[in-house]
């Protein structure tokens, strides 16, 4: 008995120091792709600007000025805000979508599935474009209405303002809600539904206590995916946002731009980097506690 | 498949109608686009019964459990469950649980919440359901494994858990979609015997299928055996066994030899049959054979003697062609002239040895042969 588990317990070390191996190549480029440029932000954000030079100092000071100043984390506060929003409406509409063309769909469910992801192959400013046309003064929504005769001006409550960067960036998100949903969806076996309905439950109680539940790490998966698109995203914001759809992301982007604050800007964006590597790491332990049953 | 049914359906063994019919279908079909998955069939299951749908892969049992469960609607037919129509009664509402093949444990809920996922549709709290889990669990045996997840299960018990699960709520009947079949050979006779307790036990139904004659054998109160979506025969183990209703039944259970021959006179109870340069004697059967008709001749090896010391109803010279050790007994193989005969003999006392070109007799009684039309030959199961 001894003797067996000893030699379980070299083959898991063996198999351990195999899967090692495998893993440096993945390990360096981890690296090199997302460690470095992270710790040289980190390291500029320990600097300090002066005039039109960045001075070779360490200092925290842009740290304290991020706490000192509340149009900074009040902006975070409030793009979290959207980011939430923005992930709750995608899966709002993702998950039926998911739902329908993964577990009802038959003979065209791949057709459906390209359909809904093919915006991803649009090039993204095209599609920002797009929803100004839609939703500007000359827009397809106001000429559809003008049309109608419902209003007679053209209304311009539908751009430039927090609700039309919400509404945009939901449907960037759209696709990378509906990915991940549609694959933990279609692994659902089959014989799972059947034995719960077998079992007593009706369509809805298979739904709720079987089928959801099952589903859960595509939705964590999903959540976080458009979660983490929508709050550092800068370009939404400034092109249909206006005063009031203004983002986080945009005072980022403003620092390395026109302020040429890079240090400060780097400050900003580790913050930022910080508490979306905290919400991922929530996330993924929620996630994979669901997530055992995956294989 | 018309053809066939000809046969058939005239020679369906009525159902001893002793007891309360608990599960019944009536001229069920089911068709999957254009392909005739169940064609047609009657079953007549009685309460408390162990009833077994015996066939090869493909024949149709699945399906026919399926329907039974309420997973896939008949494209004909009725199906009632205790005297009620079900026909068109969603699974959900139908008072009968299944085990499925691969056991379909839900893999997001621990032992116990899996046991307690039927007594939750019935809106039963988790402390009124407390006591008949542990009930459950006890019964198979896996009191221990509560907190268990299904991935952290082996194969049995995984089924056990499947059988607990489908038990719990007490359902009119069980039905059983090769449970065993996953399990290795030992693990297999054990569960054998544990289903077989639990089914005297609690008294309920069992529609068990399977594709493993000997399981099906040792089992089962009663059988059906199924060819490609029909029924050629129910009956008990025995009757399957000693008087298979068709030359497909014959050699699906057990050992089988088939020899061609054919009918030269009719007697009163008996036809002779001409098999090479032989005469014998075989009984008549529900099949109207006259003389004349092609038949086929089948006998079980175990009832055909070598070299017999006693006088026996037909006898025939052959010549040895094989002898095979097979523990316990030996396989012996003689030629006659217008086939192959193998007899099945106890390992001590075989006196005989391959000495070819010399003629023995072999030979069996009467009532142990059976004979079917010629056209039948078609659906004997040839497995070399
Ligand atoms: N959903 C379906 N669509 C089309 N054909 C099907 C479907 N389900 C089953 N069939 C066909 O119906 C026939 C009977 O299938 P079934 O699963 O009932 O066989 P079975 O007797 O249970 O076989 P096995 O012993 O291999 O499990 C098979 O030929 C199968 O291919
Ligand atoms: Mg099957």
């Amino acid at each position: 008995m001894a003797l067996t588990k000893n030699l379980a317990k070299q083959k898991l070390k063996e198999k351990k120091q195999k899967s090692f191996i495998a893993g440096i190549p993945i390990t360096v480029w981890l690296f090199i792709i997302v460690l470095v440029p992270v710790f040289l932000m980190f390291v500029m954000s320990f600097r300090q600007k002066s005039g039109y030079e960045i001075l070779n100092v360490f200092t925290i000071s842009n740290y304290l000025e991020f706490f000192r100043n509340d149009t900074f984390w009040r902006l975070l506060l409030k793009s979290f805000r959207m980011a939430f929003m923005v992930s709750i409406s995608a899966i709002i509409t993702g998950y039926p979508l998911a739902y329908f063309v993964s577990r009802r769909l038959r003979r065209f469910r791949n057709l459906f599935y390209m359909l809904i992801i093919t915006p991803l192959w649009v090039s993204y400013l095209v599609r920002i474009i797009a929803w100004r046309t839609i939703l500007g003064n000359r827009g397809l929504i106001n000429t559809a209405l003008l049309n109608l005769g419902i209003i007679k001006e053209p209304l311009s409550i539908f751009l430039y303002n927090q609700a039309s960067v919400v509404l945009t960036l939901t449907y960037i998100a759209i696709p990378f809600v509906f990915i991940p949903l549609y694959t933990a969806l279609e692994k659902i076996p089959n014989n799972l539904i059947d034995a719960a309905r077998d079992l007593g439950a009706s369509e809805a109680r298979t739904f709720i206590n079987v089928i959801f539940p099952l589903s859960l790490p595509g939705l964590v998966t999903g959540f976080m995916l458009s979660f983490i698109i929508a709050l550092g995203d800068y370009i939404i914001p400034a092109q249909l946002g206006g005063n009031a759809g203004i983002m986080y992301g945009n005072v980022v982007w403003a620092q390395f731009g026109g302020a040429f604050n890079w240090p400060f800007g780097a400050a900003l964006g580790f913050i930022l980097f910080f508490i979306a590597a905290v919400v991922l790491v929530i996330a993924q332990i929620f996630g994979s506690k669901e997530g055992i049953f995956a294989e | 498949m018309d053809e066939n049914k000809l046969y058939i359906n005239n020679n369906i063994p009525e159902a001893r109608v002793t007891e309360e019919t608990q599960i019944k279908l009536m001229a069920v079909s089911k068709v999957f686009q254009d392909f005739i998955a169940v064609d047609n069939i009657n079953l007549d299951i009685k309460k408390g019964e162990f009833f077994s749908l015996l066939g090869p892969s493909g024949c149709g049992k699945t399906t026919t459990l399926r329907m039974i469960a309420g997973l896939e609607n008949p494209s004909a037919g009725r199906i009632m469950l205790g005297g009620k129509d079900v026909t068109t009664i969603p699974a959900y509402r139908r008072d009968v649980n299944t085990v499925f093949q691969d056991y379909a444990i839900f893999p997001h809920m621990h032992v116990w919440d899996n046991i307690y996922f039927p007594l939750k549709m019935r809106k039963i709290s988790r402390r009124e359901a407390a006591p008949r889990i542990e009930r459950m669990l006890k019964l198979v045996n896996m009191s221990d494994y509560a907190k268990r997840f299904s991935h952290q299960l082996s194969g049995g018990q995984r089924q056990r858990i499947a059988l607990a699960r489908a038990l719990v709520n007490e359902p009119e009947a069980l039905l059983l979609d090769e449970p065993l079949g996953a399990l290795d050979f030992k693990l297999r006779i054990a569960m054998q015997t544990v289903l077989k307790d639990i089914q005297k036990d609690l008294g309920i139904t069992f529609i068990y299928v399977t594709h493993d004659q000997t399981e099906a054998i040792t089992m089962s109160d009663r059988i059906a055996v199924m060819r490609q979506g029909v029924v050629d025969q129910i009956g008990s183990p025995d009757d399957i066994y000693n008087k298979p209703a068709t030359p497909f039944v014959a050699s699906f259970i057990g050992e089988m030899n088939f020899i061609d021959g054919t009918v030269i006179k009719e007697l009163a109870d008996e036809l002779i049959v001409k098999i090479g340069g032989f005469e014998v004697t075989c009984k008549k059967n529900e099949y109207n054979i006259k003389t004349g008709d092609d038949v086929l001749l089948s006998i079980r090896p175990e009832k055909v003697y070598v070299k017999p010391s006693d006088i026996l109803d037909n006898e025939v010279k052959a010549t040895l062609s094989r002898i095979v050790f097979r523990g316990d007994n030996y396989q012996v193989t003689t030629n006659i002239d217008s086939g192959e005969l193998t007899s099945v003999i106890a390992s001590k006392s075989l006196d005989i040895s391959l000495n070819s070109n010399e003629l023995i007799t072999i030979g069996w009684n009467v009532e142990d042969a059976r004979i079917f039309p010629i056209e039948l030959k078609k659906y004997i199961i040839n497995y070399k």
